[in-house]
């Protein structure tokens, strides 16, 4: 690339009228970035690996009673709270990417990090954990398996971000909108999510972030999420 | 400040009436030779229940503390009762109990001895080693929560091939520096006035404790130049110190006051959590002279109802101090007018474990404001003792508070949690019990337990005078 | 009388020291020669006659063209050139039974990345580095040789010397590590 352009954000809208709160999200993420199954107990206990969760509330009163889904997912804030907290920068903003990196590798497992997250999007290695066996066959090669006492979280897939530059740049042409999608994008079969740079007013994300329904989640701490929702009406199946 | 704490002005002449000034150290001296006796008999006399006491400690800390770190470090993080949203919890706890205790030592030896408060002479080095071990165990937790304590050197900045620093920006590293400087200068702080002393036990002890003394005490003489450096260097370093104390704790609170948790970011941490730490601290020392003045020889007479007195006072100053701060944190969250800072607030005192909130303002402040004015129950050691072992779990109450209750009630309801210690947490908040008092009693042994050239210094400078029938006690200035 | 020793000036405690002292530079020793000699190959692949023949290392390696790993070849790719040329080295008697046995052959990696570094050949080779830059001069080698000190700031100081208008991105985190 011979002129300097400025780095494109990437960015997430979530349409809540169109989630149904099937969870294929969740489990593409967890298929594509490598997290372990915890087991019943550790999970209720809290200790769930879930870079995406799904926060389902009950609106109404019995018997008029109606589910409401909000995945929820790391913000990617652009004023990141638990990037400044991390002693040894392996919670840190990615310049080039301009989202919120974990470096697995470098982590010391303050949990700071966890605590500032306003999201409580951050999630914790407690133990070393075992994939039952013919789930270990196909751990992702371009994910960092995790051990104990390492923190991490939703990454928007940088894997594939960084897998689709490159192919672009081989075949010497931009990335296109649409080209990279994070796994819960990818996976939304009701086409809930769209992922996309969200500097580009043109993108399909950006477009649909100039909605009225536009919210993003606890906004007024000043965070800058990179994650837009869209509200949603409550009309479920149609 | 001064006037609360010096001896001469709290002895009001309606109370002197009834107060028999010889009741007081300073107004009792015992020749030098016999007092320097009396210090050494104390710290090479070991009983059969010393050496109980001793060795199950160090059982303690090898099976409490190591055991079930190792175990922890072998097994992971998990065996601790921390889970989402709660990441910190008793070892965090009990890492700000023990940085507050060693609040005292400085307290106690430097600011009274600034403001010339008589009455700290005997216990100074008691609460100064009660710093520096009070250290030793609080900043062992900085590691024992790591994650990976393996890397933990990731932390101290060093260049390396990774290109990496340390990140500035973040609390946790501004702690690391804070509490190695605290660590170093409260070492050399214990060490400066300890000099005279390891000479007076060098000339009086022969064999293996001879050579250790003979090493530490530098080839003291007590030449008059020598004395006129000692003191000195105390000064500047007394002066000194009270900096870095009022720093290490301020930054303890920006741990937490530096975050965007509810319930955590505010400004009132830094002064809330020093006054809570003296405290805690000054709380401790009053319990540890209750222990020494009843297992140790002659402590009975360094060790005098009027020092539980004394510090009694200080406590219920204190004690109404913490009280303010902690309304105060209610008047910021009330002015401040955020919902969640309000929610957290209501969740302590309503919640699940709002037990935890009531034993700490029971402790904290019901119990002293109701004890404390009372004269006779502040010449009671025995009461002393346990008003300030209550203070303590008060204050651990306050921390249990601050870090995992604040941490369970966040923004988002939906994520709220509970969080429940293990029993891995409570074996290591137990086994740094164990360091604490194994290395204390340990010390006990090892050096003079009472700054015995203060005592005698003091003693020289305080003498009754007759004025007409009435005996009056006058003080002489020492130093400039 | 003639005092007796003490105990720190006893010769047996002092040979004991060094021989701990000896043991530990032992092993210290050979644990850095341990990491640096290469591992046992299924075939002694004789690097620099293949080099000094004039084959391009991405005759073998071919994959450094579009992804990330090179690629090791297998018994199609050697048996290509010598069923023509006569098997007249053992070595060469081991390829032909692995390819009698239609078996492939189990080369063994040198140059590997730890776990948690994403390294990808193609935007390196594409950029025009050498080979010989990370993984040696080929032609003074039989089998591969792992190459010392390939650490972080190695390939930081590379990054910054090479581009340094791209430094930005070249010294971001999430180039190599996710």
């Amino acid at each position: 690339m011979a002129e300097q352009k400025a780095p494109q954000k990437w960015g997430l809208v979530v349409d809540l009228d169109r989630c149904t709160g099937c969870n294929a999200c969740i489990a593409a993420c967890s298929m594509e970035n490598n997290i372990p199954f915890v087991g019943e107990d550790e999970v209720a206990y809290g200790r769930g690996l879930y870079w995406l969760y799904n926060k389902r509330e009950w609106r109404g009163e019995y018997p008029e009673i109606k589910p409401a889904f909000e995945p929820v997912m790391c913000q990617q804030c652009g004023n990141a709270p638990c990037e400044p907290v991390c002693p040894v920068f392996a919670s840190v903003h990615s310049e080039e990417e301009q989202i919120n990196l974990a470096v697995y590798n470098r982590c010391v497992g303050t949990r700071y990090c966890a605590n500032n997250c306003p999201y409580h999007a951050r999630q914790f290695n407690y133990f070393d954990y075992e994939l039952p066996e013919p789930m270990n066959s196909y751990l992702n090669p371009d994910v960092t398996v995790r051990r104990r006492g390492v923190m991490e979280k939703c990454t928007f897939c940088v894997q594939r971000i960084v897998r689709g530059r490159q192919k672009a740049a081989a075949e010497g042409r931009e990335v296109e909108d649409g080209e990279i999608q994070p796994a819960c994008v990818q996976a939304c079969p009701a086409g809930a999510l769209v992922f996309g740079d969200v500097s580009n007013p043109e993108s399909k994300a950006s477009q649909m972030a100039r909605n009225q329904r536009r919210y993003q989640l606890l906004e007024e701490l000043g965070t800058l999420p990179r994650v837009t929702y869209l509200k949603g009406g409550g009309r479920y199946g149609g | 400040m001064a006037a609360e704490t010096n001896l001469l002005q709290a002895v009001k002449p309606a109370e002197h009436a009834e107060e028999d000034p010889r009741e007081h150290l300073m107004f009792d001296p015992r020749p030098r030779e016999e007092m320097n006796r009396m210090v050494m008999e104390a710290m090479t006399t070991t009983t059969r229940r010393y050496w109980i006491w001793l060795i199950a400690l160090g059982l303690g800390v090898a099976v409490l503390l190591f055991g079930a770190w190792g175990n922890m470090i072998l097994t992971g993080i998990g065996v601790a009762g921390v889970r989402r949203p709660i990441f910190w919890g008793v070892f965090i706890v009990t890492f700000v109990f023990w940085i507050g205790i060693s609040h005292a030592g400085t307290f106690v030896s430097a600011i009274l001895r600034v403001f010339k408060a008589e009455f700290r002479r005997p216990f100074t080095r008691a609460a100064e080693l009660m710093t520096t071990f009070g250290l030793a165990a609080g900043a062992l937790y900085p590691l024992i929560h790591l994650g990976r304590v393996w890397v933990f050197y990731w932390m101290i900045p060093y260049p390396n091939a990774r290109w990496l620093w340390p990140n500035f920006r973040s609390p946790l590293v501004w702690d690391f520096l804070a509490i190695t400087t605290y660590l170093l200068s409260s070492t050399i702080y214990l060490y400066l006035p300890l000099v005279p002393d390891l000479a007076m036990a060098r000339d009086r002890t022969k064999g293996w404790r001879h050579t250790i003394y003979k090493l530490l005490a530098l080839g003291w003489r007590g030449t008059e130049a020598e004395w006129y450096r000692l003191r000195k260097a105390i000064n500047i370093f007394a002066f000194a110190i009270i900096p870095v104390m009022f720093s290490v704790h301020t930054i303890v609170s920006w741990d937490f006051a530096v975050g965007m948790v509810a319930g955590w970011h505010s400004t009132i941490f830094g002064p809330y959590f020093i006054v809570g730490a003296i405290l805690s601290g000054v709380a401790a020392v009053v319990t540890i002279l209750f222990v020494l003045r009843n297992t140790m020889k002659h402590f009975d007479y360094f060790i005098r109802v009027e020092h539980f007195d004394a510090l009694g006072k200080l406590l219920l100053v204190f004690s109404m101090a913490w009280a303010y701060f902690f309304f105060n944190e209610y008047l910021l969250s009330w002015y401040g007018g955020d919902a969640a800072v309000k929610q957290v607030l209501t969740l302590h005192a309503t919640g699940p474990a709002a037990w935890v909130w009531y034993t700490m303002l029971i402790c904290n402040v019901a119990i002293p404001w109701l004890t404390l004015w009372n004269k006779t129950i502040r010449r009671t050691p025995w009461a002393m003792f346990i008003i300030t072992l209550l203070i303590n779990v008060g204050m651990y109450a306050e921390r249990y508070t601050i870090i995992p209750l604040t941490l369970g009630h966040q923004r988002s309801p939906f994520d709220w949690g509970v969080y429940n210690p293990q029993w891995t947490e409570i074996s290591i908040a137990l086994g740094t019990l164990c360091l604490f008092m194994f290395l204390y009693l340990a010390a006990s042994r090892l050096i003079p337990l009472v700054p015995v050239w203060e005592v005698q210094e003091g003693q020289m400078a305080h003498t009754l005078r007759k004025v007409g029938k009435a005996e009056v006690p006058s003080v002489t200035e020492l130093e400039e | 009388m003639k005092q007796p020793k003490p105990w720190w000036q006893q010769p047996g405690f002092r040979v004991g020291i060094a021989l701990v002292l000896l043991i530990l530079l032992g092993g210290a020793v050979s644990a850095v020669y341990l990491t640096q000699i290469p591992p046992e190959q299924p075939i002694a692949f004789p690097h620099n006659r293949h080099v000094g023949l004039g084959a391009p290392c991405a005759y073998c390696h071919p994959g450094t063209a579009w992804g990330p790993n090179a690629g090791l070849p297998g018994i199609d790719k050697c048996w290509g050139c010598h069923q023509q040329v006569q098997k007249k080295s053992p070595e060469l008697e081991k390829l032909a039974a692995y390819v009698a046995n239609n078996q492939p052959i189990p080369w063994v990696p040198v140059a590997i990345q730890p776990e948690f570094v994403h390294f990808n050949h193609q935007p390196h080779v594409s950029a025009g580095i050498a080979c010989e830059t990370c993984h040696g001069d080929m032609t003074k080698m039989t089998v591969a040789e792992p190459q010392p000190r390939q650490n972080m700031g190695w390939c930081l100081s590379c990054h910054q010397k090479m581009a340094p208008e791209q430094w930005t991105k070249l010294s971001d985190c999430a180039t190599c590590h996710y």
